[in-house]
């Protein structure tokens, strides 16, 4: 049954593509996040579903008269970051199939999400599809995870969200961090998006995605997911106009919630504070300092997976009823994950791919900044500019700031958000040029409403 | 029970998503002239055999 429902879906989206033909590119994005073949039983199981609509995308692309092949030198950082990660996998330290299958899901990620999505989505139509697709592919986990840990199934390593998987969107710290990154999308979306209606039940929608966000990372005891939390609440701070009753309104909000949490997400929480004396936490800051002594040796990192080759001690302290430290255990860890999406690209793709890696980020963030300052005092009719551009600065700030603590520098996830600040900046570049130089512009390019608002071209 | 509740709900909003997206015109299309393939074939007026 769930087959035909999932087949059904994923045959409508695609049929959609008859009468927009850009919607394709928005199914590929689907089948990469949800993954079908995950969810379905029978129907799905060894089908390169991906491959087929990836292929049909591009030709339908070729096809489309609005792309957009203005390039923005982060997408040239993209194809850089392309090469140099194929270049250090073909002289990975540990030569098998591992190297090549993240490869794969690697170049993916960053060529199509990346590289390819911020041509496609040309005008503000299609950037608005793409958030909402993008926040309803996250809701479905999210909103899973959040209904069962109200029904009281959550816990750590325990919670399990749709499919029980551990890579992706279905891992426990990576749902956290993508969670409170669309919270800022999701509230665009209602603000500002024609595609949905403002009325009650979009309302509770609205009211039920965002706290699905913070009941998952609850469920899930993700430190990663509160850190986000904290981090998404500062911006929000820093921005707000009445700071002392946003302030009281955390506070009392906090004060309320917190005797309603489970003992074992406090517990697990407290650790953060304490991370030389829990497991998993001993294990990032060792892993960590093993990956800096890794890349003194290889400066040029030492291809993906290399993290199968960590090996270290823990030395953990036992404590006793009285708080007392009684003696130290030592844990023998390896082959341990990075948890850290600058340490992993560190160690897997040396110093050159972190600053590539950096680029990426740091410049869409610092454009992103550029784009709101310009619009902060605009026009009301370019305040959707203004408060698109801010939103995803904040959703990219959260999942860099997240990235920090798990390993995302290769999800889909991260290059849509990216690409999606691109393709509104390119949108915006491009409605400029016309403005400055309408007829140096090609007729069919040329922005046909808002030519005449009065931005300054700045 | 829970997952296909979610399933229900998430593929319902984008089916939503999907039926309004080709109902509505993209509002960037409006004031413009349909472009068809067949004017790329077709003789400019005042142009030169």
């Amino acid at each position: 049954m769930r087959d035909i429902f999932i087949f059904l879906c994923l045959f409508g989206l695609a049929a959609a593509a008859l009468w927009r033909p850009w919607l394709m590119t928005l199914t590929y994005l689907y089948t990469d996040l949800i993954q079908p073949q995950r969810l379905s039983y029978y129907l799905f199981r060894g089908v390169p579903l991906s491959l087929i609509i990836a292929i049909a995308a591009v030709l339908l692309f070729v096809t489309d008269r609005k792309k957009n092949l203005r390039l923005n030198f982060v997408q040239v950082l993209m194809a850089l970051f392309v090469i140099w990660f194929t270049f250090t996998s073909s002289r990975a330290i540990i030569q098998d199939s591992q190297v090549w299958f993240k490869w794969d899901s690697a170049w993916k990620a960053v060529i199509f999400g990346g590289l390819f999505l911020p041509m496609v989505l040309s005008t503000r139509r299609r950037i608005e599809a793409a958030i909402c697709l993008t926040i309803l592919c996250v809701a479905l986990v999210t909103t899973s995870g959040a209904m069962k840990t109200l029904a009281g199934g959550g816990g750590y390593k325990d919670l399990k969200m749709i499919v029980d998987v551990n890579s992706g969107l279905y891992e426990s710290s990576t749902i956290g961090a993508v969670g409170m990154a669309i919270v800022p999308l999701v509230l665009y979306v209602y603000k500002h998006c024609d595609l949905v209606g403002r009325n009650i039940f979009t309302k509770i929608a609205v009211v039920g995605l965002c706290a699905s966000s913070v009941l998952v990372v609850i469920g899930t005891e993700a430190r990663t997911g509160l850190v986000c939390i904290v981090a998404l609440a500062l911006m929000y701070f820093v921005r707000a106009k009445r700071k002392l009753v946003f302030a009281a309104g955390m506070a009392v909000a906090l004060a309320v919630s917190v005797p309603l949490l489970p003992q074992s997400f406090i517990d697990r929480m407290s650790t953060i504070l304490h991370p030389n004396e829990e497991v998993s936490a001993a294990t990032r800051t060792n892993v960590w300092g093993w990956a800096l002594d890794f890349v003194k040796q290889h400066p040029f990192g030492g291809g993906f997976r290399v993290s199968r080759l960590t090996s270290f001690d823990l030395s953990l302290p036992v404590r006793g009823p009285d708080g007392n430290v009684i003696r130290m255990r030592i844990v023998k860890e390896r082959a341990r994950a990075f948890h850290s999406s600058y340490v992993e690209v560190l160690a897997e793709q040396g110093w050159p791919g972190l600053f590539l890696y950096l680029g990426i980020v740091g410049g869409t963030l610092f454009q992103l900044g550029r784009m709101m300052r310009r619009y902060h005092n605009g026009a009301p009719e370019d305040r959707w500019r203004h408060d698109l551009a801010q939103a995803m600065f904040r959703a990219l700030a959260v999942y860099a700031v997240g990235g920090a603590f798990v390993g995302l520098s290769t999800q889909t996830t991260l290059y849509m958000i990216i690409a999606i600040g691109l393709a509104h900046m390119q949108v915006d570049a491009t409605r400029r040029a016309a403005l400055a130089r309408p007829a140096a512009m090609p007729r069919w390019r040329r922005p046909a409403a808002d030519l005449p608002s009065g931005v300054a071209t700045a | 029970m829970i997952d296909n509740l979610a399933l229900f709900f998430v593929h319902g909003a984008l089916g939503i998503l999907v039926l309004r997206l080709i109902m509505r015109p993209d509002p960037d299309d409006l004031g413009k002239p349909r472009a068809r393939p067949i004017d790329r074939f077709r003789r400019r007026p005042g142009a030169d055999d």
